[in-house]
């Protein structure tokens, strides 16, 4: 018996290394939002999405600042000027460029604007222009452009220096401005960086919305269940029936155009999405053991929505999020371009897009920045929605 | 439409793809199906059908509710009044003749045998309806006041008189007899005017405010027909075939559609969907002059202005008014902004119109101390700093309304970088749709507004008339006596009325130094500052023939044809 009851020496020795290791955890413990953002860094994506967000904001809060010029100030002289366009050379240091209506500006070199040229002669029923540059008489004969109307690849001008015709020196990019300037002579590059600044201020606004209202209303919905749900679902679902347009319309009469109505119309309506979403989610959630448990513990309801169920379904939440910022982009230059959106100067992609449009056939690159500036921003946004719903999936998880 | 004509082409393609295969084929055979496809098929049996824009869907088409250029158009084409002007010459045309008394008070007119749209004849009797309609207040016509030359008819549209009294009268059924209060010069060019027009009384009872509108209602004394309407789309009108002069008329069709959009106009011209466009985005103008052949910019009467509103605070003020007007570069506007070729303005009647003794009225007017080439910043400071505002401190922050338009946005935002740079001050830019617009103008919600006038006539009496106490043309409440919801009075106004009102009824040089006068108070008030003078810019297709537009800018399709 004695024998027994009493343990072996060897069982008191030290465990050998490998066997003290063998019940550790070998991979780190990680939580849920370490795991995501692990997830997230793998997909090439989005993060490239990611970036290209963050440059976004910086250069819409910093870039205006600085800027030497605003997105109002305007050179009536300079007006209509390319991104990159070919020069002439008239002397040793002196370069032209010929533009788009036959009219010269005087360059530098590598591309930087110095100003209107004044013609000496403006004759339009030989149609040519004559300018006296360095002493050289300059002149600029469009009578082809009438001739060769319909070749969009024909030479449509001659320069001509002192009898002599001048060809392509080189072909630049404008150092000066370097989206070109618009049809008043308004730094292009500058105006596309306060269009940002719109387009995010209205992104940022959306999400809020998305998340203090849509969350809160579609959580509250979900959890109280019943007669309070039906109210509540019924009223999302008169909001959403009225279409955007008509509530911009209708704030604009009462406020006026602007950013401000906007911002309230997409606040009035963004929500309703979101609070569809979490109400789905909450539905589910709130049959789940630890909901119970708190209950029983005495939780509030609040606490309940506001500690359980909401971080529950923040994986939805933030996928919904991330797809109705570009959403919220997209309607404000929606708007915007169809005259409903910010007043002048003030522009946003949208009124830049709608600016240019007259424009469209002879200065294609006043649209193409702001398109393209917008393209950016929804492929970013969009990219990072896709990475984080495939990150914040629970049942992806490795 | 489109379908139609598309499944047509198919079909010729197919014959014509045919016809090819039993022939040696040419070198060129790939092109020649093409080539014969797309022929038209022989003029006789085709209708000549005209697609012309007219732009805005028109507030109205009734000739004595009308007083937009749009309504306009289609009125000119659809009646057609007692005399028109066609090749610039006034000719008689519901008239046949006509007789002036010795004093020029009497105008007694003889009416040819015209019918309607319906059939029925053409009367003096619809004249007298039609005059006394626009002049009864309940009408509510805006144009009323180019009634006023007839004996009553201000008392009448004032409610002072009675209807019987206004001296427009149908002796019988071709004799209309008019008197006037003043010889007036240009009183038979007025009866070519849209307000000027007959209308059958029968009709309008029916429907008083939307016959004009409902093709089935509709009838009309012109070369053309309402045909169809649709809103926002477009209007069809056919030819008339009970107009007298119908053998003139040789298009069937004319489609008017109603793009807003000037470059949605300019890709519908260049791609051969419209005939006739009269709108063009300002960035292609310079392209435009360099290489299409069928742009022109014809003359046309008319300024383009802003208004002030003389009632509210700041530009209650004169000094503001015309800190503001001598704050801007006209040139650089017209120039680099418009590029219509426009001249820049320095008074409000545009030149070409002409004094009793064949002077230009802008030359012997002068120019108020507006220069036309540059800015006069250091007089706009100073008037500025007069009025209480030095370097535009304090200077509330003004809102500056116009009607939605790539163009009129431009020149805004211009104009306010001008005065931001000038002078210092703040403005705002609002765009209002054009029939609220309208409305605010009227009503003088606004501080700054975007205005343009186009002659109605071919007198500086069309420019100066509109700005009397009792026109509902004063848009910038500029009255020494209540009018409407106008109650703040303007003293200033009142010597202007008298002038205007002194024109009307002398001749000659007296009447020469009133229409000056006028001008001079109304700029010296800088009631409106002037911007440019306006020009047309037009594209016709060159196969579009004999089209015109009238002095005032209104198209008349009656003696076009279509020649492919």
């Amino acid at each position: 018996m004695a024998e027994n009851k009493s343990i072996p020496k060897t069982m008191w020795e030290p465990i050998a290394h490998e066997e003290r290791n063998k019940e550790k955890i070998s991979r780190p413990s990680v939580t849920y939002w370490q795991d995501a953002w692990r997830r997230l860094k793998q997909n090439k994506l989005s993060m490239l999405g990611l970036i290209m967000i963050a440059i976004l904001f910086t250069l819409a809060i910093f870039g205006p600042m600085i800027a030497n010029h605003t997105y109002s100030d305007q050179d009536l002289n300079l007006t209509n000027i390319p991104p990159r366009f070919e020069i002439y050379k008239i002397d040793k240091d002196t370069f032209v460029h010929v533009r788009r209506d036959y009219t010269l500006i005087q360059v530098s070199e590598d591309g930087e604007i110095l100003g209107k040229v004044e013609e000496t002669e403006d004759n339009i029923f030989q149609r040519y222009r004559a300018y006296k540059i360095e002493g050289k008489d300059i002149k600029l004969d469009y009578s082809l452009a009438a001739k060769n109307k319909d070749k969009p690849n024909a030479k449509k001008f001659m320069l001509l220096s002192d009898g002599e015709e001048l060809i392509p020196y080189k072909k630049v990019f404008n150092k000066t401005y370097w989206f070109g300037t618009d049809a008043l002579g308004r730094d292009l590059f500058i105006r596309v960086l306060y269009g940002a600044r719109i387009s995010l201020t209205v992104a940022i606004v959306a999400a809020l919305v998305n998340f203090f209202i849509g969350v809160l209303y579609g959580g509250i919905s979900g959890y109280m269940g019943g007669k309070v749900d039906n109210v509540m679902m019924r009223i999302v679902d008169i909001v959403s029936t009225v279409p955007l347009m008509l509530y911009v319309i209708m704030l604009m009469v009462v406020m006026g155009a602007g950013l401000k109505t906007i911002i309230i119309a997409l606040g009035l309506t963004y929500w309703v999405r979101m609070a569809r979403i979490v109400r789905g989610q909450v539905l589910s959630l709130k049959e789940q053991e630890y909901v119970l448990a708190a209950k029983t513990l005495g939780a509030s309801t609040w606490r309940i929505l506001i500690r359980h169920l909401i971080p529950n379904a923040m994986g939805p939440i933030i996928v919904a999020l991330t797809m109705q910022i570009p959403s919220a982009i997209f309607t404000e230059s929606f708007l915007s371009f169809i005259g409903l959106g910010v007043s002048a100067p003030m522009a946003s992609w949208g009124t830049l897009a709608s600016d240019a449009l007259g424009g469209l056939r002879t200065y294609a690159y006043q649209l193409f920045f702001p398109s393209i500036a917008i393209c950016i921003t929804m492929l970013a946004f969009n990219f990072l929605g896709d990475g984080l719903r495939d990150a914040l999936d629970p049942r992806l998880r490795k | 439409m489109f379908k139609r004509s598309f499944a047509l082409l198919l079909v010729l393609g197919a014959f014509a793809g045919c016809a090819n295969q039993t022939e040696p084929a040419p070198a060129e055979d790939q092109e020649q199906p093409k080539d014969q496809a797309e022929e038209p098929a022989p003029a006789e049996d085709k209708e000549m059908v005209l697609r012309w824009n007219l732009g805005s869907d028109p507030k109205t088409i009734d000739p004595q509710l009308n007083s937009a250029s749009d309504g306009g158009h289609i009125i000119n084409n659809t009646f057609e009044g007692l005399m028109r002007e066609v090749n610039g010459k006034l000719q008689p045309a519901m008239a046949e003749s006509y007789e002036v008394s010795d004093d020029g008070l009497t105008y007694t007119f003889k009416l040819r045998d015209a019918k309607w749209s319906d059939g029925k004849p053409v009367t003096a009797h619809d004249f007298e309806y039609a005059w006394k309609r626009a002049l009864n207040p309940e009408t509510g016509s805006e144009y009323a006041f180019q009634m006023f030359y007839i004996k009553g008819g201000q008392e009448y549209f004032e409610g002072k008189g009675k209807v019987e009294d206004v001296a427009v009268k149908a002796l019988d059924d071709k004799t209309l007899e008019v008197t006037l209060n003043a010889p007036t010069p240009y009183f038979l060019n007025l009866t070519s005017f849209y307000t000027y027009m007959p209308a059958r009384k029968d009709v309008v009872e029916k429907d008083p405010e939307g016959w004009a509108k409902n093709p089935e209602l509709a009838v009309s004394n012109g070369p053309f027909k309402l045909a169809e309407y649709s809103t926002g789309d477009k209007i069809v009108l056919v030819k008339n075939e009970n107009y007298w002069n119908v053998d003139a008329v040789k298009l069937d069709k004319i489609v008017a559609s109603m793009i807003v959009d000037q470059s949605t106009q300019l890709t519908a011209y260049e791609s051969g969907e419209l005939d006739a466009i009269d709108e063009v985005p300002t960035q292609e103008i310079p392209r435009l002059l360099a290489e299409e052949p069928t742009f022109q910019i014809l003359p046309l009467l008319g300024t383009y202005y802003y208004i002030f509103n003389v009632d509210k605070e700041p530009t209650n003020d004169v000094r503001v008014r015309k800190a503001l007007a001598l704050a801007i570069d006209r040139k650089a506007i017209t120039e680099q902004v418009t590029k219509r070729g426009e001249t820049p303005a320095t008074g409000y009647v545009p030149p070409t119109l002409k004094l009793s003794n064949g002077k230009e009225f802008r030359e012997v007017a002068g120019d108020y101390g507006i220069d036309p080439n540059k800015a006069q910043v250091e007089e706009a400071r100073k008037l500025l700093a007069e009025a209480g505002y030095p370097n535009g401190e304090g200077f509330p922050t003004l809102e500056l309304v116009y009607n939605t338009s790539e163009n009129h946005k431009a020149i805004a935002e211009a104009i306010q970088e001008m005065w931001k740079q000038n002078l210092g001050i703040n403005v705002t830019l609002t765009n209002q749709e054009w029939a609220v617009f309208q409305d605010t103008r009227h009503q003088g919600n606004f501080s700054i507004a975007r205005a343009g006038w186009l002659a109605d006539y071919a007198d500086p009496m069309t420019f100066l008339d509109m700005w009397t106490s009792y026109s509902g043309n004063n848009d910038a409440q500029w009255r020494w006596q209540k009018y409407g919801n106008d109650t703040k009075l303007n003293p200033s106004n009142k010597r202007f009325e008298e002038l205007i009102e002194k024109a009307k009824t002398v001749t000659g040089e007296e009447r020469d130094s009133a229409l000056l006068e006028a001008e001079k108070i109304m700029m010296d008030e800088m009631i409106v500052m002037p911007i440019y003078y306006y020009t047309d810019p037009t594209l016709v297709k060159e196969y579009v023939k004999d089209w015109e537009k009238t002095p005032l800018g209104h198209w008349y399709f009656g003696n076009a044809y279509i020649e492919k």
